[in-house]
Parts: structure tokens; C-alpha cells; sequence
């Protein structure tokens, strides 16, 4: 049993190179919430069915992560928090099915998030959403003050801050997916049979958690940059 | 042949020393974590949630640790 990672179906549409693999994955968690967003949405009732008390009971949970880190401006940015939690959620989930089963041509099904590509892009939308957000809050001017709390000679530091920020979302989400799939690729080469499993049960709590720290840390970045004092 | 072995230690050498100061760390937050709730039973959410978002910006240290591994392991290929 040999070990790869990293391995991608790779098809080249102009000049760009385009990872199959994890777009078709990427697709399928969005269609998956997407689809059951529908069907919580037309079957509303005054008394819950299980699926929608199990949608408020997530919309309340991201509900209080966003105030709690963003305060009483946080439902204005619920949206963006909670397709953060619901898709990085469903995504590092959707990695522990048995993809193995399906033959590609190269590489194979997994989560899309152990593509630093995914990771990258989310990391990216976050970066612009919090810029946008500080300028719309406090208007251009008001935002590049921020820079210079508390004193002047911080103004480096904070602006490689919004360099470092992406760059941590992105390798933090994309290596522990990663890493996770590796340790399981590796302890099924030892021993197929029942080892691996306290790890795949370990790797679903990853799953959460690191959804929940990407959309914790996106609300605790859009909070830092509209809060009122500094 | 050289450089290949070299390469392969310094791979083993990245991930090892660097997982050293994020494991002392992420030892100290969970103690501390700890003994807040055995303290103060009624903060128990609040500090888990700060210790998780703690614990998630220390386990980054050892997976860019991990990163310059894997790059590594590109290079010899």
C-alpha cells in the first residue's frame, strides 16, 4: 500500500489549471446545503420538524458566535459567518465518506477543504469582507486610522496583519484536513482492519472544530475592525 | 544522495522540534482552561470557546511545521 497526498485530477481549461477533483466535491457540499436549505425553507411550521429544529438550533449557535464576537452590529454579518460554518463544515465532513471506492484517473475524492486552493479562496473572501465591512462602517478615512492605534509606530505591524490573517485561515483549515487524511492513509497501511476508526471518529471532531474556529476567527477579524474603541 | 538524506532529516527534524513548543503550549492553555472551570464551574462555555480559539492558533505553529515538511518532501520528490 503505497502513501500519496496532494495528488489531483488535473485538467487544463486555456491557461488555467483546474483541480476536477475538488471543484466536483466543492459543488456537491454547496448543492447538499443548498438542497436542504430548500427543504427546511418550504416545509416552515409553528411546530418544528427534527430538521428544523435542528436549522435553529445551528442558526442559534452561529447567531451568539456573531454577537458575541462582532456585539449587536453582529446580525448584520450573519450571513457570510453562517455560510462559512455550514459549507467548511459540510465540506471536511463530506472527506470522510468512502470516496475510495470511486477510480479516477488521478488522485481522488476527498474533502475539497485539502486543496489549499479552497482554503485560499475562502481565506480571500474573508480578507475582502472584513476590509469592506471596516470601510462601510467608518468610511475610508476612518479605516486607515485604525492603523495607527494605538500608536503611530504600529501602523506596519497592523498592516501585515491583514497579510498574515488570510495566510493563517488558509494553511490552518487546508494542513489539519490535510494532516488528518494522512494519518488515516497511514494507519490503514498498517493495519487495515479496526485501527483506524477512533481516528475517523476523531477526524469528525476535527471537522467541527475547525469549521467553527474559520467562522469564529472571520467574526472575531469583522468585529476587531468595527468595533468603536479600540 | 547526500543532499536526498539530509533532505529526509531536516523533514523529520521540522515537524519534530517544531511540534516541541506548540505541545508545552497547548499544555499550559488546557491546564489553565482547567482549572478555570474547577473554579468557576458557571464560565465553563465561555472558557472552553477561548480555549479552543487558543488552541487552534497554537496548533497552526506545528501544521507550519507540517507545511515546511510536506514542501520539503516536494523538493526531494
Amino acid at each position: 500500500m503505497e502513501i500519496s497526498f496532494g495528488e489531483h485530477w488535473i485538467e487544463h481549461i486555456g491557461p488555467l489549471q483546474v483541480h476536477v477533483d475538488t471543484i466536483l466535491t466543492a459543488w456537491l457540499a454547496m448543492a447538499f446545503l443548498i438542497i436542504v436549505a430548500l427543504i427546511i425553507r418550504f416545509n416552515l411550521d409553528r411546530i418544528p420538524s427534527k430538521i428544523q429544529a435542528l436549522a435553529e438550533m445551528a442558526l442559534d449557535f452561529i447567531k451568539n458566535m456573531a454577537t458575541g464576537q462582532i456585539g449587536k452590529d453582529g446580525r448584520k454579518h450573519i450571513a457570510l459567518i453562517a455560510s462559512l460554518f455550514l459549507f467548511i463544515l459540510t465540506a471536511n465532513l463530506m472527506g470522510q465518506l468512502p470516496w475510495k471506492l470511486i477510480h479516477l484517473k488521478e488522485g481522488e475524492f476527498a474533502s475539497p477543504t485539502n486543496d489549499i486552493n479552497t482554503t485560499a479562496a475562502l481565506a480571500i473572501i474573508v480578507l475582502i469582507y472584513y476590509l469592506g465591512a471596516g470601510i462601510m462602517k467608518k468610511g475610508l478615512l476612518g479605516h486607515i486610522k485604525h492603523y495607527f492605534q494605538p500608536v503611530w509606530f504600529m501602523a506596519p505591524m497592523n498592516l501585515l496583519e491583514d497579510v498574515t490573517r488570510p495566510f493563517s485561515l488558509a494553511l490552518r483549515l487546508f494542513a489539519n484536513i490535510l494532516a488528518g487524511e494522512v494519518i488515516i492513509m497511514v494507519l490503514v497501511a498498517l493495519i487495515p482492519v479496526g485501527l483506524p476508526i477512533p481516528m475517523v471518529l476523531f477526524e469528525l471532531f476535527v471537522a467541527f472544530i475547525q469549521a467553527f474556529i474559520f467562522a469564529i476567527l472571520a467574526a472575531s477579524y469583522i468585529g476587531a475592525v468595527t468595533s468603536e474603541e479600540h | 544522495m547526500e543532499t536526498k538524506a539530509i533532505a529526509l532529516l531536516a523533514m523529520g527534524l521540522a515537524i519534530g522540534l517544531g511540534a516541541i513548543g506548540p505541545g508545552l503550549g497547548m499544555g499550559h492553555a488546557v491546564a489553565s482552561a482547567i482549572e478555570a472551570t474547577a473554579r468557576q464551574p458557571e464560565a465553563e462555555g465561555k472558557v472552553r470557546t477561548l480555549m479552543f480559539i487558543g488552541l487552534a492558533f497554537l496548533e497552526a505553529l506545528a501544521l507550519y511545521a507540517l507545511v515546511i515538511a510536506f514542501i520539503i518532501m516536494a523538493q526531494i520528490g
